[in-house]
């Protein structure tokens, strides 16, 4: 049996266990999401880092109930306790609207370009709220202002394609908020967007956790982001978690190979050699899932028992990882 | 935008020019005369015609006569083959009865095409998008040539529902078939468009932004996809209007409703030149008129487009 991270009396928002996403396709089944478990509790930043084709996007799609048509999830998500997975689609968007909100990769094609900024805004306020048009209209107003969009009461009557892509991430994230979500995903909110502009989107999300008390789970494959933001990482690889656990624990001591090669990655200018090191060999795909640990092939500790046996996740909720090589010694 | 439609007007006048000396000059070197009969006509008659008419005149006396016509009386001359009628005389009997049932038939392909074509997308790979996708396809592949003896076939012969043909001013029952029977491919084609074009557009990034604000589907596809959707099919409805005016050939044969798009052919075969020149010109101005207005539309709707 795998044991995931004890979960212990401190309430927990979100939950998922043992989480299987799987795609119908005409070349057969392909499962993006392989046995996935994680946690996350008010407040908190959990980062989820990943190679792309890993598989984090597709868990964060089926918590929110938003997998392509032909995508099926197992396993169990439960929100503040109740199993979510299943749930009716009307249910599901009631959830959405009120407690999990959503932001996307790409900004610039995130925003209907046919649809005012104030249009989108508004339509997700006065549906389900005893609201009118024009308190609404106020509030996002205020939002806008919240992060950041300067003339924000002229402005919201323009286009997305009058905004630059920062400003559109921005906006994005104002949008989320309207409805006081208690948990945030952002799926690589930065990657389509100018470095420097990514640093702004990283305060904001800091900022808008303070200021609101939400929740975060920040999906990236861009370490230095996690860094400066999330309370807990979990690292993710083919679909599986190889390592998670509090931040600085797994920054200073990473325990699995595929962690530390990730971190080794990361280009520093305090490194003497200056060389980029990439980790060798390629992310099995979603179609090509091995059996043992789905890191063995590029792992350079490897053993017979990796290419057998998946790896139990061992550890506490402060640090836990999933390799045979330190769970036998 | 008022710049922009004045601009577009004034381009198709140009347009029309060049769409009348195209066809006047085509038509007078085609081969045949209109008076050529069964019984060649006695010479000296014969030159008395084309002194009537004009035609003895140089080629770019007769088409400058004629343009000037167009111009200073909006006068298209006389039909050569109705004898006593001019060709203002024929359009203005024919075309009102075509525009009648040709918007008619034109309304019900987009209504019942973009209906179709939706509920095909958000239900696709389902039985209903598998009937909707039939359904365009048996529409598609039944001319009008032939529904139109189909229909006439079942509802006045064996059913008696309906009169055969006629017009009588237009009442209903002499319209179900003819706008039936000239909508059914312009729908399907309609349908298909949209059912494609939708199907792109609920893959878009800002769909999945919409259904994770928690907006039922319905609204979401009523309120982000049904608009995105519509630019495919807006251009395509420009020809199609135009399509259905001159697709009325088979119609006003079939059930004998006196429209404009008899005169198509007949004008053609009996060498009308004053009618060919005259149903031309008609169905050139609304071709620029329908492209005018498609793109109008398009300014309308996608709020990128700046002209």
């Amino acid at each position: 049996m795998r044991s995931t991270p004890r979960i212990g009396t401190e309430e927990v928002l979100l939950s998922i266990r043992d989480l299987r996403v799987t795609f119908g396709t005409p070349e057969g089944q392909v499962m993006a999401v392989d046995g996935t478990s994680l946690d996350i509790h008010p407040g908190e930043v959990l980062a989820v880092v990943g190679e792309s084709g890993s598989g984090k996007s597709q868990t964060a799609l089926a918590v929110m109930g938003l997998l392509a048509r032909n995508g099926t999830s197992e396993g169990s998500i439960l929100w503040e306790g109740r199993e979510i997975l299943g749930l009716p689609e009307y249910q599901l968007a009631r959830l959405r609207s009120e407690e999990i909100a959503m932001i996307f990769q790409n900004p610039m094609t995130c925003l209907n370009p046919y649809l005012r900024i104030s249009t989108q805004m508004i339509e997700g306020m006065t549906m389900n709220r005893k609201v009118t048009r024009a308190q609404a209209r106020s509030a996002c107003i205020d939002m806008l202002e919240t992060v950041q969009i300067a003339d924000a009461a002229n402005r919201i009557d323009m286009y997305p394609h009058e905004f630059s892509g920062g400003m559109l991430q921005r906006i994005m994230i104002a949008m989320s908020l309207l409805r006081r979500p208690r948990l945030l995903i952002a799926d690589e909110p930065t990657t389509a967007l100018d470095v420097t502009v990514q640093m702004q989107i990283v305060q904001m999300l800091q900022h808008i956790r303070q200021k609101y008390g939400t929740a975060i789970m920040l999906i990236t494959h861009d370490l230095g982001l996690v860094a400066s933001i999330s309370d807990r990482i979990s690292v993710m690889y083919s679909g599986q978690i190889m390592e998670s656990g509090l931040a600085e624990n797994v920054f200073s001591s990473p325990r699995h190979p595929y962690t530390q090669a990730l971190l080794d990655a990361v280009p520093r200018i305090d490194r003497n050699d200056r060389k980029l090191r990439g980790i060798t060999g390629e992310p099995p795909g979603p179609a090509s899932r091995t059996s043992g640990c789905p890191f063995h092939l590029r792992c350079a500790f490897r053993m017979t028992s990796c290419v057998e046996h998946r790896p139990d996740m061992l550890g506490s909720r402060e640090h836990a990882h999933a390799c045979h090589l330190s769970n036998e010694t | 935008m008022l710049h922009f439609i004045l601009k577009r007007t004034a381009i198709a006048i140009p347009t029309i020019l060049a769409l009348i000396i195209l066809s006047f000059t085509l038509m007078h070197y085609a081969p045949g005369s209109p008076f050529a009969g069964e019984r060649p006509l006695p010479p000296e008659i014969l030159a008395n015609l084309e002194a009537k008419y004009g035609l003895d005149r140089p080629f770019p006396e007769q088409m400058a006569r004629y343009v000037w016509n167009i111009i200073t009386e909006f006068d298209f001359g006389p039909s050569y083959s109705y004898k006593d009628r001019t060709v203002n005389e024929i359009i203005a009997q024919g075309f009102p009865v075509t525009l009648a049932y040709g918007s008619l038939a034109f309304l019900v392909s987009i209504m019942v095409g973009i209906a179709l074509g939706i509920t095909a997308a958000i239900h696709r790979s389902t039985w209903l998008d598998s009937l909707a996708v039939g359904m365009t396809v048996g529409a598609q592949v039944l001319p009008n040539f032939i529904m139109a003896p189909i229909l006439v076939l079942v509802f006045t012969l064996w059913l008696g529902w309906l009169p055969g043909g006629g017009w009588q001013g237009g009442q209903w029952p002499y319209l179900v078939m003819p706008v039936i029977a000239l909508s059914t491919s312009f729908m399907a084609s309609i349908a298909r468009i949209t059912r494609s074009s939708m199907i792109e557009t609920l893959n878009s990034d800002f769909i999945l932004t919409a259904r994770s604000k928690g907006l039922p589907f319905h609204e979401v596809v009523i309120r982000h996809a049904v608009k995105p959707s519509m630019l495919p099919v807006i251009s395509y409805l420009g020809p199609t209007f135009v399509g259905l005016i001159t697709g009325s050939v088979v119609i006003d044969i079939y059930f004998s409703t006196g429209g404009i798009g008899q005169h198509f052919v007949n004008a053609a075969i009996n060498r009308d030149y004053p009618l060919i020149m005259g149903v031309t010109i008609l169905t050139g101005i609304l071709t620029v008129m329908f492209n005018l207005i498609v793109d109008i539309l398009y300014v309308w709707i996608d709020p990128r487009i700046r002209y």
